[in-house]
């Protein structure tokens, strides 16, 4: 273990924004009222789980588009003999298509290798990755409801179709608290647009994930929204917050006091506090050299998402309990021979860089780290060179915190179109991942509209058969 | 402890047990979800039809439909021993051991696993209440709507409304005692808040307190019930429950606005509300008297129309059931308060709606029109109907005509005037022309600001402004100092004059902030010895990242709204600067160029010396000409909206709205909600829980929705009224008599005053003929209204909560009323009403257009015409909101897509972070200090008077005033040489308004 990562752990873990008691009151009205709210003292307290858990925490690179499983990581020997062939199958009749005129198969756009000990099939795409072939827990059969980006990244993110609902980063925040007092409990780095995926929902505001919308790449940029307040100096900003407090002061010696009143002005104080902390949480300049290259920082392509990943480490070191990090770009209707190389170029060696480092520092034994898209792609060509959205069977793949490294598991037909078995629907894969977590699915709920709420609604089973 | 607190304290005990969900609680849910999901599904698909009280004769005599069945068992004793799998008849049975049940085809292995776990874990077996009895009392919004008579009190002289009555009565029992009035400055602002959304001006507020008679109240109250701002706030509440939304997903729609213009008027017009719901779900079948209401009736329907629809979902059927979902939940919860939907894929779990009612109601709204697939590519569109023409006579139609040309003339007219004083000016060689709607903010060390700006080609105005080779056009950043912080000169790429082939180019530069503060823009003519003509710009932008600080389209010009097509020359722009290192008003000579359909650019022509003299007024005669020459620049411009009006009156009109199908069916029941798989078929029809009397009788050509309408506002009916008067409570109470708003099922909240409830139901529906005025009036002239929401120890004590109503609520506004009474306050509110709020007509607003693949999508400008008004004319996308509107979800504004009868409240960091550094809020705590400083003059004394009297409804405390002042000195007023600078004393009291303008003084209603 390096010399400076006690040291670094700490910091973070002092760094003192008090995030653990952002959410100073949270009076839903919609929730019964008739008795006094219990107010949780912390409400990001670690909680008692329901089983032992095998991670502690998961870090979930969302890679948003699609990304080819065919492409990628499920090899099919019969695509490669049918490319350019008329389709064996069907298409859906129900399904209203575009781009699909005399579709025909397409062969996977570049060669594949077996990787590791374990000879886990991986496309050249991912020279770095398939160092780790022997970690990774590769799902060949995910299964999603929609072919449609939004209906589908919200399933992915909430376990739900249309109502709105919580993601799951805020349900895992919910159930389990974090270790961490002094940082969110769920962090998402790059999400782009999407609030509706971080978003805690009917659940306490605390639990809401903190969107990072700068990874150091724009110098002075606030890593966090409206953080900064940069045409008035620090001492007249400090008087102004004073008088504001003692305003609001002066009104609750009028009025008696008031929980809710007394909640704002402790936010204020909070809200000053974290201007000057939070910047110092993505500040890059204390990881050494080695480390930066290993993420491939110092290189264009990889800069951007390496940086991502690097943070993702670190809030993982610092205890944060779910990491979400967002690589957009993986949506190839078209062009894909030009458009999948450039994104496995962005994407291969930081996730390589990532999983090194979890490793080296001890921390992949208790870290789930997840990969995948809201959906995988046809094998039959959409607009001649490109892929239409395919939910009926994809691939995603783990690694660490109590799964079997160096596995496929399941299987989708001769052509990679559809899961034949094995299959892993997304609730399924929620129930997994509490389930790693300690947390028993089924008994992870909460109240609203009269009934209780769960991130798996009525269904998920735990795939037990790649667990340790 | 007497009889009444004793009550108390077993009531709220009980309550406290509801809302902590404990852990015995939590074990409950998860062993009744095991029993409906996995048991249940097995007994009914393997036992029941033998065992069962369906079942010709129940086998053995053992009947497993309910718990007390297998508890008594068959001939053989009990069936079931509960924790006991192995000693359970059953399981040996299933087992074979012995028996063999079922017989035939002994059970899976798993599933005999599901019931030895069920059994082992106790045999949870909720049935009874899965019946379609609930437990007695459980469903009192099922019974019949009483009327009761006001009780009687002791202390009469309180009584106000008979609303306080019902109140006081529930206090005297439990031995409280009503707050005091609350002052009228408090009440003042919390009646115009509650009705309007915004806040009291001081002219109102010192006409108010200077009538000391108890018509004051009264004259208030019908003030604010009369005026714009009640349906533009009373809107928003039903926005909230009825999922508006202007853009669909992320692509166009033009014409959403027509229904939201529709919801306001009908609020405004106190429209009676059972004629608002039958209009809103069958206004298309309703009969017309005229055009107007024709078109009325159609517009309203796009209440079912708009919604979180996947248009782009490829899987038709599957939207098609999805939107009728969402149609029947909505009315069951906005309505009915329940959740109608759960019945989609299994009959409710505790509420008496079984999925046969659910497809009853689905086999309508199936035989209704919402979406069509039209494409492009997978993409269905909401369906729109023309609306018809209003009809035009021959008299209006010669009299538009005639109109029209009188315009064109008086516009001819005028411009010559202006372009004549435009020749009065000298040419001059130094002429600075500014342009900059905005401060530019903040510039911190190190911050990248991108300036983009798109150079447009140029077209000939007038002779005199051919554009030379060389000529370009500069844009400046000065810095606090006034030193030139950047310098970008532009040589147009097509430089020359094409009339025939316009474009744009367009150049990006940026620029790292050197920490010194404020910047401003200036723009001027690259070649200082031009007499001519310096160029055009059509859009300029400074960001750094997301943030953007200064936004200029020049679609229009700067000063005043105009929308529509400017392709003429002569057009004046006034650009005011109002910034410290730059101060001035400059003028300057600009021609309107489109350089596409409907957009223009901007071409900027020198301005001079003179001209800026001018303007600074430094002659009597040169101020008249001034203000004559505005004046008639106003005028063109009220003469161009006007023609284009006249323009559009010719064109087609759309609206979303309703059609049934020609043969309107039944549907089937989709056997765990999948279209794939069709149980029995189910007639049109309406719930069987409440006025089951009325059956529905749909006429076999028709879809239903005009029948349902009037099932849902029939006397019988005795849930709509008691929901609507309960969200009114709601939104003037702070929390309802239900509290669960939106669910008024088994699991739902009792009312807090169930005499109350039905006597303003009955109130609401007979007496006011369903007014929603008159009952907000009669409501909020209560005396419970009027209390204040000052504690009381003995109060607190016994009822902390207030769940009892002995002092008013004191509540934080919504985010809408934050935002709009910023402006308000500030003084830039725009009090512009109606119509689209896109800015369809800005360029590059519509993305998109012409694919093969996608449809167009807005392009999220917001025009300069909207930017200012209140929130619900602002253009609402079912994505995050950016710029200004990002405040409405920090502040728990509720997402387009969800149904919210009350919305959360929380209290996070985040919000205080907004409040203090937002460029919105920073914007109007200047303009507010501005606002200040003009009415006040040197007065300070008279500025803190007015300051407080903006911002909070009522004049400074001495404390607070004191307070106020020890700020304001303790911040620095002297520069380094240590000379006093009235600026910084300026500056001080921008910071004292941003302080006031995001404390709980102004954030929450006392």
């Amino acid at each position: 273990m390096p010399s400076n990562f006690v040291h670094r752990r700490s910091f973070l873990q002092r760094s003192a924004c008090g995030f653990g008691s952002l959410a100073l009151t949270d009076l839903l009205l919609r929730r019964p009222l008739f008795a006094r709210e219990p107010t949780e003292e912390k409400p990001l307290q670690p909680k008692p789980t329901h089983i032992k858990p095998k991670a502690k925490r998961i870090i979930f690179l969302y890679m948003k588009g699609g990304p080819s499983q065919m492409d990628l990581f499920d090899y099919k020997p019969a695509l490669v003999q049918g490319h350019d062939k008329p389709l064996p199958y069907k298409l859906p009749s129900l399904e209203e298509t575009v781009g699909l005129d005399d579709t025909k198969l397409m062969g996977p756009i570049h060669g594949f290798s077996h990787r590791g000990d374990s000879g886990l099939y991986m496309s050249k795409l991912l020279p770095e990755l398939g160092k780790h072939a022997d970690e990774m827990c590769v799902l060949r059969a995910v299964q999603c409801d929609s072919p449609n980006h939004g209906v589908a990244e919200r399933q992915l993110h909430t376990g739900n179709l249309f109502d709105v609902t919580p993601s799951m980063g805020s349900w895992i925040s919910y159930g389990l608290g974090t270790e961490n007092q002094q940082l969110p409990s769920y962090i998402t780095i790059l999400p782009g647009e999407g609030e509706r995926n971080y978003s805690s929902c009917f659940l306490p505001a605390i639990h809401q994930g903190t969107a990072i919308q700068e990874v150091g790449m724009t110098p002075g940029r606030a890593p966090i929204r409206h953080l900064k307040d940069t045409a008035v100096a620090e001492d007249v900003q400090r008087k102004r917050v004073d008088l504001i407090k003692a305003l609001n002061r002066e009104q609750l010696v009028r009025l008696e006091s008031d929980q809710q009143m007394e909640g704002v002005i402790e936010s204020f104080e909070l809200a000053f506090r974290m201007q000057t902390e939070t910047p110092k949480l993505v500040n890059l300049s204390n990881e050494t050299q080695a480390t930066k290259n290993l993420y491939g920082i110092d290189q264009t392509d990889t800069n951007q998402f390496g940086r991502q990943c690097l943070l993702a480490r670190r809030f993982a070191e610092a205890g944060v309990r779910f990491i979400q990090v967002t690589l957009n770009g993986w949506d190839h209707h078209n062009k894909i021979r030009e458009g999948l190389p450039k994104m496995s170029r962005q994407c291969d060696k930081p996730v390589a860089g990532l999983l090194t480092d979890l490793k080296q520092r001890g921390l992949l034994d208790d870290t789930l780290v997840l990969w995948g898209g809201e959906f995988g792609r046809t094998p039959h060509a959409q607009f001649g060179d490109g892929r239409e959205h395919n939910p009926h069977g994809f691939t995603m793949w783990m690694a660490g915190g109590g799964v079997k490294g160096g596995i496929a598991h399941g299987q989708t037909d001769d052509f990679g179109y559809h899961a034949v078995s094995g299959d892993v629907h997304i609730n399924d894969l929620h129930a997994t991942l509490l389930h790693l977590l300690g947390v028993d699915h089924e008994r992870l709920t909460f109240e609203h509209h009269g009934r209780p709420f769960r991130l798996t609604d009525v269904a998920g089973n735990v795939v037990s058969d790649i667990l340790i | 402890m007497n009889v009444a607190t004793c009550l108390i304290v077993v009531f709220v005990s009980i309550l406290a047990t509801a809302a902590e969900p404990s852990e015995k609680k939590v074990n409950e849910l998860a062993k009744q979800k095991f029993f409906e999901s996995k048991v249940l599904p097995l007994l009914k698909s393997k036992c029941y039809s033998c065992h069962s009280h369906d079942a010709k004769q129940a086998k053995g005599g053992l009947v497993l439909d309910s718990s007390e069945g297998w508890k008594k068992g068959g001939g053989l004793g009990p069936a079931i021993v509960a924790g006991d799998p192995d000693n359970s008849a059953v399981i040996q049975a299933v087992r074979y051991n012995g028996l063999e049940m079922p017989p035939g085809e002994q059970l899976e292995d798993s599933e005999i696993q599901i019931l030895v776990q069920w059994i082992a874990s106790g045999a949870f077996d909720n049935r009874e209440t899965l019946s379609t009895q609930p437990a007695e009392g459980a469903l009192w919004a099922l019974k019949p709507i009483s009327n009761p008579q006001p009780p009687k009190v002791n202390m009469e002289k309180w009584l106000f409304d008979s609303v306080d009555s019902f109140i006081l009565a529930k206090l005297e029992q439990n031995d409280l005692v009503p707050a005091i009035p609350a002052d009228k400055y408090a009440w003042l602002r919390r009646v115009t808040f509650d009705l309007t959304g915004l806040a009291p001006t001081p002219t109102e507020i010192s006409d108010f307190v200077a009538d000391s008679s108890e018509s004051a109240f009264i004259s208030v109250v019908d003030r604010l019930l009369d005026s714009p701002g009640f349906g533009d706030h009373w809107a928003r509440h039903w926005f909230d429950l009825s999922c508006y939304a202007d853009v669909q997903n992320n692509t166009l729609i033009g014409d959403t606005w027509r229904y939201r213009d529709y919801v306001i008027k009908a609020f405004n017009d106190d429209k009676p509300f059972n004629r608002f719901i039958h209009e809103q779900i069958a206004g298309d079948l309703m009969p017309f008297d005229s055009v107007e209401q024709k078109r009325e009736l159609m517009i309203a329907t796009g209440y079912l129309s708009i919604g979180p629809w996947v248009i782009e979902n490829y899987i038709k059927p599957q939207l098609a059931a999805d939107i009728v979902d969402h149609q029947i939940d909505r009315i069951g919860r906005t309505f009915l308060g329940q959740t109608i939907s759960c019945a989609r894929c299994h009959d409710h779990k505790f509420d008496p709606i079984p999925t046969r009612d659910y497809y009853a109601l689905a086999g309508i709204f199936h035989s209704s029109l919402t979406t069509k697939h039209t494409g492009p590519g997978v993409w269905s569109s909401i369906i729109e109907h023309e609306l018809p023409a209003l009809p035009i006579d021959d008299e209006k139609q010669s009299a538009r005509q005639r109109r029209q040309k009188d315009l064109e003339l008086e516009l001819e007219q005028l411009r010559a005037e202006m372009h004549k004083w435009y020749r009065t000016f000298p040419d001059s060689t130094d002429a600075n022309v500014l342009i900059s709607s905005q401060g530019m903010a903040p510039n911190s060390e190190n911050v990248k600001y991108e300036l983009s700006f798109d150079v447009g080609p140029t077209v000939w105005a007038a002779a005199e402004q051919a554009t030379r080779k060389g000529d370009s056009i500069l844009i400046e950043l000065i810095d606090a100092a006034g030193e030139v912080a950047k310098r970008i000169e532009t040589f147009p790429h097509q430089w020359a004059a094409e009339k025939e082939n316009p474009s744009l180019t367009k150049n990006v530069s940026s620029y790292v902030g050197n920490g010194k503060g404020m910047l401003t823009m200036r723009i001027t003519s690259g070649n200082p010895g031009n007499k001519r003509f310096a160029g055009s710009i059509d859009n300029i932008e400074i960001r750094s990242g997301d943030e953007v600080y200064v936004q200029e389209d020049f679609d229009e010009p700067v000063d005043a709204p105009l929308r529509g097509k400017q392709a003429h020359t002569g057009l004046l722009v006034l650009a005011q600067v109002n910034y410290d290192n730059w101060k001035g008003l400059g003028i300057n000579h600009s021609h309107a160029v489109e350089i596409s359909p409907g957009n223009l650019a901007i071409q900027i022509f020198s301005g001079s010396r003179t001209i800026f003299k001018e303007l600074e007024g430094d002659t009597e005669e040169a101020t008249a000409r001034l203000a004559k020459a505005i004046t008639t620049a106003t005028r063109i411009k009220q003469l161009k909206i006007e023609l284009n009006n006249l323009a559009a009156d010719k064109q087609p009109e759309y609206a979303m709205s309703m059609t049934d199908i020609p043969q309107p069916l039944d549907v089937n029941i989709y056997r765990r909600g999948d279209f794939n798989l069709l149980g029995e078929q189910v007639p049109r029809g309406v719930l069987g829980l409440t006025n089951r009397e009325q059956r529905l009788v749909v006429p076999t050509n028709q879809s239903g929705r005009l029948q349902l309408a009037q099932w849902l506002t029939a006397d019988a009916n005795t849930l709509t009224s008691r929901v609507l008067v309960n969200r009114i409570w709601h939104h003037l109470f702070g929390r309802g008599l239900v509290s669960t708003v939106d669910y008024f099922g088994v699991h739902g909240q009792r009312p807090s005053h169930p005499d109350l409830l039905d006597f303003i139901s009955t109130r609401f529906r007979v007496d006011n003929q369903w007014s929603v005025k008159q009952t907000i009036r009669q409501l909020v002239l209560s005396n419970t209204y009027r209390m204040s929401s000052m504690g009381n120890e003995e109060n607190t004590r016994r009822d902390p909560d207030n769940i009892l109503l002995w002092r008013m609520n004191r509540r934080r506004l919504s985010a809408e009323s934050i935002r709009d009474a910023m402006l308000q306050i500030s003084g830039t509110l725009d009090t512009a009403r109606g119509g689209s709020s896109l800015g369809l007509e800005l360029e590059g607003n519509i993305r998109g257009a012409g694919g093969d693949v996608n449809p167009p999508t807005w392009g999220g400008k917001i025009a300069q015409y909207v930017k200012n008004r209140r929130t619900v004319y602002q253009p609402l996308r079912r994505h995050p909101p950016s710029g200004d509107l990002e405040i409405l979800p920090v502040f728990n504004f509720p997402h387009p897509n969800d149904i919210t009868g009350a919305r959360p409240q929380t209290t996070v960091a985040t919000q205080a972070l907004f409040l203090m550094n937002a460029p919105f809020v920073k914007a109007q705590a200047t303009n507010l200090n501005l606002r200040i400083h003009q009415k006040s003059g040197n007065d300070e004394s008279a500025r803190l008077q007015l300051l407080y009297l903006l911002v909070t409804g009522r004049p400074p405390s001495e404390s607070e005033a004191e307070l106020s002042l020890r700020f304001l000195d303790s911040l620095a007023m002297r520069d380094n040489n240590g000379i006093v600078n009235p600026v910084f004393r300026r500056n001080a009291w921008e910071q004292l308004c941003h302080g006031l303008l995001v404390s709980n003084n102004f954030l929450f209603k006392e």
